[in-house]
């Protein structure tokens, strides 16, 4: 045997068990991350739809909270005799810009997270048709909305369609 | 036998002992990773799941006149008879003509999510 041959024996060698080894645990590796990533993200986004549920079920429960002191309020002016016309004003005093005499509706937001809020728009019976032990309003609105505006990004000059530009 | 072939065997025997417990470290490693994914992507389902419910629950609540104690009951009864793997439970509290109903769902013994309702009840939940 020649001296080189034996020096070719004696090195490490790297069959193709090695090549083989080195691919399958590559491949291991890989898809054991992409499927740990996957999951934990799956999970966290699960996560942040149970937070969503929470913040939009506060926000309702607040608006309840609101609509049912709206109701005793109505209530409390027949209860009191006060009228239709003083009923009104009334209400004027107490919401504001929110309430529209014209249309007899009181307008209210819940403010919420990520920059959300629910709308709720009643609209108030008339003064003779109030009574206890019902409803007094008719809910128009019970919307989730967004509270800050929406800017659009003009930064860039992307072509809007038109050949004479 | 010569002498080169069985250096040469050694060798191969010896490298062969290497790849195989390489092998087995890293998929020991990737299995135990393979199995965290699995344990949380179930989780994410079960927590996904339970919210889904929870949120059945606490709109049919609102969706009623005037929601009794037994009728929360059935709703709850009802559910829990078509999920296997979640369990609800709901407390209902009644301040004046609030009703408030918290939700809860289980997994065996451990809590996945909980949902507070509430419903204004005009008539202070009086039947008509």
């Amino acid at each position: 045997m020649s001296k080189r041959e034996t020096e070719k024996e004696r090195g490490v060698q790297i069959g193709i068990s090695s090549l083989i080894l080195v691919f399958t645990v590559l491949c291991l590796v890989v898809f054991a991350t992409l499927s740990l990533a996957s999951a934990k993200a799956d999970y966290n986004l699960a996560e942040k739809n149970l937070k969503s549920t929470k913040v939009y079920y506060d926000m309702d429960g607040q608006a309840e909270e609101k609509k049912a002191e709206i109701n005793r309020l109505l209530i409390g002016f027949v209860r009191e005799g006060a009228g239709a016309s003083e009923m009104k004003k009334e209400l004027s005093v107490s919401f504001g810009e929110n309430f529209d005499a014209e249309k007899n509706m009181i307008e209210y937001s819940i403010d919420g997270e990520n920059g959300q809020q629910l709308v709720v728009n009643l609209k108030i019976f008339d003064y003779g048709d109030i009574k206890e032990g019902q409803e007094n309003f008719e809910v128009q609105r019970w919307q989730i909305q967004n509270s800050e505006e929406y800017e659009i990004d003009e930064s860039l000059s992307v072509w809007g369609g038109s050949l004479d530009e | 036998m010569s002498r080169s072939s069985v250096s040469k065997s050694h060798m191969f025997l010896i490298e062969f002992i290497c790849v195989v417990m390489f092998f087995a470290i890293c998929a020991s490693l990737c299995i135990s990773g393979f199995a965290k994914a699995e344990t949380l992507s179930n989780k994410g389902l079960l927590l996904n799941r339970s919210v889904a419910g929870a949120e059945t629950i606490a709109e049919e609540i609102k969706a009623m006149e005037n929601p009794t104690e037994p009728q929360i009951a059935g709703i709850i009864e009802e559910k829990n008879g078509v999920e296997k793997e979640i369990t609800y439970r709901c407390e209902t509290e009644r301040n004046n003509d609030i009703l408030s109903a918290k939700i809860e769902a289980y997994n065996g013994e451990s809590l996945l999510c909980r949902l507070e309702v509430k419903k204004y009840i005009s008539n202070g939940g009086k039947d008509e």
